[in-house]
């Protein structure tokens, strides 16, 4: 590649100036208008007013709400997640195949639709199972509140333990058994090898899976939103979100929504960097070469009540939440019971057919996810291509500049499109379409690069170089040997973006406009209006597009790699 | 340390519905340095597993001293393994991995000390008592593995392939080390390796495992110069194989003929198999080379050849020659200044028939496995 070198402004560096400017556009100005806006006041840099907004008793008060409930989130999902990872690793297990992939279904499930269910179970007067108690069975009052911090986590945690759960059965699954058994053969009994030997092994994977659950869990929005605002329990992001949307963009509260973006932006930082350290840390060769399988731990007696927990609890956190969604979306009016001449399919022919709010929804999701997918596809593969194969100076700042949206809550990122794009510099994108566009790639952009660098890295140079030594040009040998190379990694790529996108809140519930409502929005806002049947029907069939999605996208890819 | 011996009476083992091990019996002597000897995927690992106690035979017994060891679970059957990756254990600094499994055995804090100290000195490595593994050489990291594996004062040492990792002249020294060690300590061992060179060069005696069943027992000598069957022949050292036939005639001869060679007689040996089809085995310096005129010793069967190839190896040189559509390989020795044989030289190549061995052609051939 040193024929690069000849001329100053060579294909590299035009490549190089293209990306810097989309991820300078798209991510690097509005994240400094958060800054400028949140330190610079009256043509200023000042920090007292910092201080003054976090020492507003609402202000602090989310904030520490954020730190319980994702504190408390990241404890319940860790210990859940653990144990079922070595549940289905471990020990004799009946089905554990099965139950690893059901495992994984709740990573699928929004949520905030999870939310909405729970809500309808568990709210204290009105909630199905709380009437069932009462009206019943005769109880006095209802038996679990769930507008409270332990039903925020409870839910949080039924969607966020994934997160450990796959860390730490991939981490059980590629442990080298032999590293146990020798422990084994030195007289160690079985309790002794746990203590000393796997868990010491597994703790890196543990604690990086419960950093993620914190980061998630902090920057997470719809639960709370659902649950927490009746009861006024909010948490950074529905602050902002009530900051934003309530007193319709005065200056006072933008700069608190500035302040508690910059907040969540340094505390996701910091446990980002952590994660970052444990694993690097951690990161023991515990992977196994040839060997025999890990030994299994005999349930005996507890096998069989064991696997009906699992069952119970698999049945409990998503059958019956996806049911209630789906039996709500058929009721005449909220709070009939569920009789047969109360279900009807009206309300699904309404919001699929009739309702221009909803169709409109169902539209914009499918269109933004599909465009947003399409762009950061092809950008993050020109970008990566810069970062993995160029030798250009400061391809650094790229590398910075495309992974920061990922330690960047989606409300942060919102926030920051509304500053720069609102008009303030002569664009006002404001309540169109393409304001969400632009926080969508700038949010997802992080995705794409992942799964395009880690296809570039093993397109080995000397690949291209073969085909230049054959005579290709440098644009043949990156039609026909790079390209078709990283297309599982572009196709990754759109997947990683189009599944998240379809099923997003948290950006797009700042940004909506009066057309601009996406499925999300949709359902969160009738909930919000009270149409909590017409909700529940629209959250059902973003839950069939979704399930639809992943089963396609599975029969995509392992088609491919049967090929 | 205390002399055990080993008695596997009949041993199956089966995985998934699947025979790994077939009617496995060994006596393994006290203080005897055993090595099982076969190609990857024969089961020799999994023999190593079930003397160990981490896997279940299906059917058989396990005696170490006498004492039935079929329901003794891993940590009571005191026996040491080295595991072929060494299995160090990445999170703690060696001497936490050699005091593992004395902490478990109640031991004073001095003692302790003492004890592990000792083992690291022994296996000269006490240099690196507080360092990960991760950070060692492969040769530190294998003599970490042999002190976890002594420390605890077992009966029995298994060795999994131990040498596999290590390159060429690492692994000479390894193996002298080991052998040496070995002598000292009088523990029965038992070693498990695909590589010949390790096997005939450490042991007492040596078990070729092919398929899951034991094709022979014997010291490295007899194994390699009496091999009983086609299958091991092939599997320990290089040989040439010529297929023919042969029938017994008259005064205790026994007659091979093959298109290659024509026919030869001379006085049937130890090994008689039946008349038909049959297999004459020779190793390479079994034969010898002479000027295609010169003297043709009476002790030996000459052929007529042609050197197609030579390899300078040093000790040796070896030369590939046709005869008849054969190629045959032949080792001669070579000395200071002795000339190398030019290509193409018409020869002669003759064998003592005692140092040839005949098998019967239908043996089954196990395909020939690594000889690195």
């Amino acid at each position: 590649m040193s024929t690069a070198k000849d001329s100053r402004f060579g294909t590299p560096e035009i490549l190089f100036g293209l990306s810097v400017a989309v991820l300078v556009i798209v991510v690097a100005v509005p994240m400094l208008l958060i800054f400028f806006n949140a330190f610079w006041v009256d043509g200023h840099f000042n920090v007292a007013d910092v201080v003054k907004v976090l020492r507003h008793p609402e202000t602090y008060k989310a904030l520490g709400n954020s730190l319980v409930l994702s504190v408390g989130v990241t404890i319940t999902g860790t210990i859940v997640g653990t144990f079922f990872a070595w549940l289905v690793t471990r020990t004799d297990l009946p089905f554990k195949k099965s139950m690893k992939l059901l495992f994984l279904v709740p990573f699928m499930l929004p949520a905030f639709i999870g939310a909405l269910a729970w809500k309808m179970l568990l709210s204290p007067r009105a909630g199905y199972i709380n009437r069932f108690f009462m009206d019943v069975l005769g109880f006095d009052g209802p038996i679990f509140d769930i507008y409270t911090y332990a039903g925020i986590i409870l839910v949080e945690t039924m969607y966020l333990f994934p997160f450990v759960f796959i860390q730490v059965s991939g981490a059980l699954e590629r442990m080298d058994p032999t590293l146990e058994e020798s422990a084994r053969i030195s007289g160690a009994d079985l309790f002794t090898i746990t203590r000393k030997i796997t868990i010491p092994l597994v703790l890196p994977s543990i604690l990086s899976g419960a950093l993620l659950i914190m980061l998630y869990s902090m920057a997470h929005f719809g639960t709370v939103a659902v649950l927490g605002i009746e009861t006024g329990i909010y948490n950074i992001p529905t602050l902002i979100y009530e900051k934003i949307h309530q007193s319709a963009g005065s200056f006072d509260s933008i700069r608190t929504a500035t302040v508690l973006a910059t907040v969540l932006v340094i505390t996701a930082a910091l446990i980002l960097w952590l994660q970052n350290k444990v694993l690097s840390k951690g990161r023991y060769q515990i992977i196994a070469g040839k060997s025999f399988r890990p030994t299994e731990l005999k349930l005996r007696g507890l096998r069989v009540p064991l696997f009906v927990f699992c069952l119970l609890y698999i049945g409990f956190t998503i059958v019956l939440p996806t049911a209630t969604i789906f039996m709500v979306g058929g009721l005449k009016t909220y709070g009939l019971p569920f009789t047969a001449e109360n279900l009807t399919l009206a309300n699904y022919n309404h919001i699929l057919f009739e309702w221009d709010l909803t169709r409109d929804a169902i539209w914009n999701s499918i269109s933004l996810g599909l465009s947003s997918a399409l762009v950061t596809m092809f950008a993050g593969v020109v970008i990566s291509y810069v970062i993995v194969k160029m030798k250009v100076r400061g391809k650094g700042i790229l590398e910075f500049l495309g992974m920061l949206p990922f330690s960047v809550p989606g409300s942060v990122i919102a926030l920051g499109v509304i500053l720069a794009w609102s008009g303030k510099f002569g664009v006002n994108l404001y309540n169109t379409v393409w304001i969400i566009l632009l926080a969508y790639i700038a949010r997802y952009m992080a995705f794409s690069l992942k799964a395009n660098s880690a296809a570039l890295e093993q397109v080995h140079d000397s690949l291209v170089e073969a085909a230049r030594a054959s005579g290709a040009t440098m644009a043949q040998a990156l039609r026909d040997i790079v390209i078709p190379l990283v297309r599982p990694g572009m196709i990754a790529a759109f997947f990683l973006i189009f599944l998240p996108a379809l099923r997003e809140l948290t950006v797009s519930v700042l940004l909506y406009g009066p057309t601009t409502r996406t499925i999300g929005v949709a359902i969160y806002t009738l909930n919000e209006d009270g149409e909590t049947v017409y909700s529940a029907a629209l959250a059902g069939i973003a839950l069939v597009i979704i399930v639809l999605g992943e089963v396609l996208i599975k029969r995509l890819v392992t088609g491919k790699n049967n090929s | 340390m205390n002399r055990v011996t080993i008695e596997v009476r009949n041993l199956d083992f089966s995985y998934a519905a699947k025979p790994v091990l077939r009617d496995i019996s060994l006596s393994i002597e006290a203080g005897e340095m055993f090595a099982v000897l076969g190609p990857s995927g024969s089961g020799k690992t999994t023999l190593l597993r079930l003397l160990a106690g981490l896997e279940r035979p299906s059917a058989g017994s396990i005696r170490i001293n006498r004492d039935d060891v079929f329901d003794i679970p891993p940590a009571q059957r005191n026996v040491g393994m080295v595991f072929q990756n060494f299995s160090l254990w990445p999170h703690m600094s060696v001497f936490d991995n050699v005091a593992f499994g004395v902490v478990d055995r109640h031991l004073g804090g001095a003692e302790l000390e003492a004890r592990v100290a000792g083992i690291l000195e022994l296996l000269d490595i006490a240099e690196t008592r507080d360092i990960r593994p991760d950070c060692l050489s492969v040769g530190q990291q294998q003599r970490v593995a042999l002190a976890r594996a002594l420390v605890t004062e077992p009966r029995l040492l298994l060795l999994d392939d131990p040498f596999s990792n290590l390159e060429y002249e690492l692994r000479v020294q390894m193996r002298h080390d080991l052998r040496l060690l070995q002598r000292r300590l009088g523990i029965t061992t038992i070693l498990v390796t695909h590589d010949q060179q390790d096997a005939l060069s450490i042991a007492d005696r040596v078990a070729v495992v092919a398929h899951g069943t034991i094709r022979q027992v014997g010291t490295p000598a007899a194994i390699y110069d009496f091999p009983n069957s086609i299958d091991v022949a092939r599997f320990v050292g290089v040989s040439n194989f010529v297929p023919g036939t042969i029938k017994y005639v008259e005064n205790q001869r026994v007659e091979f003929s093959s298109p290659d060679v024509g026919s030869l007689r001379w006085p049937t040996g130890r090994d008689a198999p039946p008349e038909g089809p049959a297999v004459l085995s020779i190793r390479p310096h079994a034969l010898h080379l002479a000027p295609i005129d010169g003297f043709r010793d009476g002790r030996y069967l000459w052929l007529e050849g042609r050197i197609t190839t030579s390899e300078f190896l040093g000790e040796v040189v070896r030369y590939q020659v046709d005869v008849g559509s054969l190629s045959v390989s032949v080792n001669q020795a070579h000395f200071t200044c002795s000339p190398v044989t030019p290509s193409g030289t018409a020869v002669l190549v003759g064998f003592d028939p005692s140092r040839a061995r005949l098998f019967p052609a239908s043996a089954a051939m196990v395909p020939a496995a690594e000889h690195d």
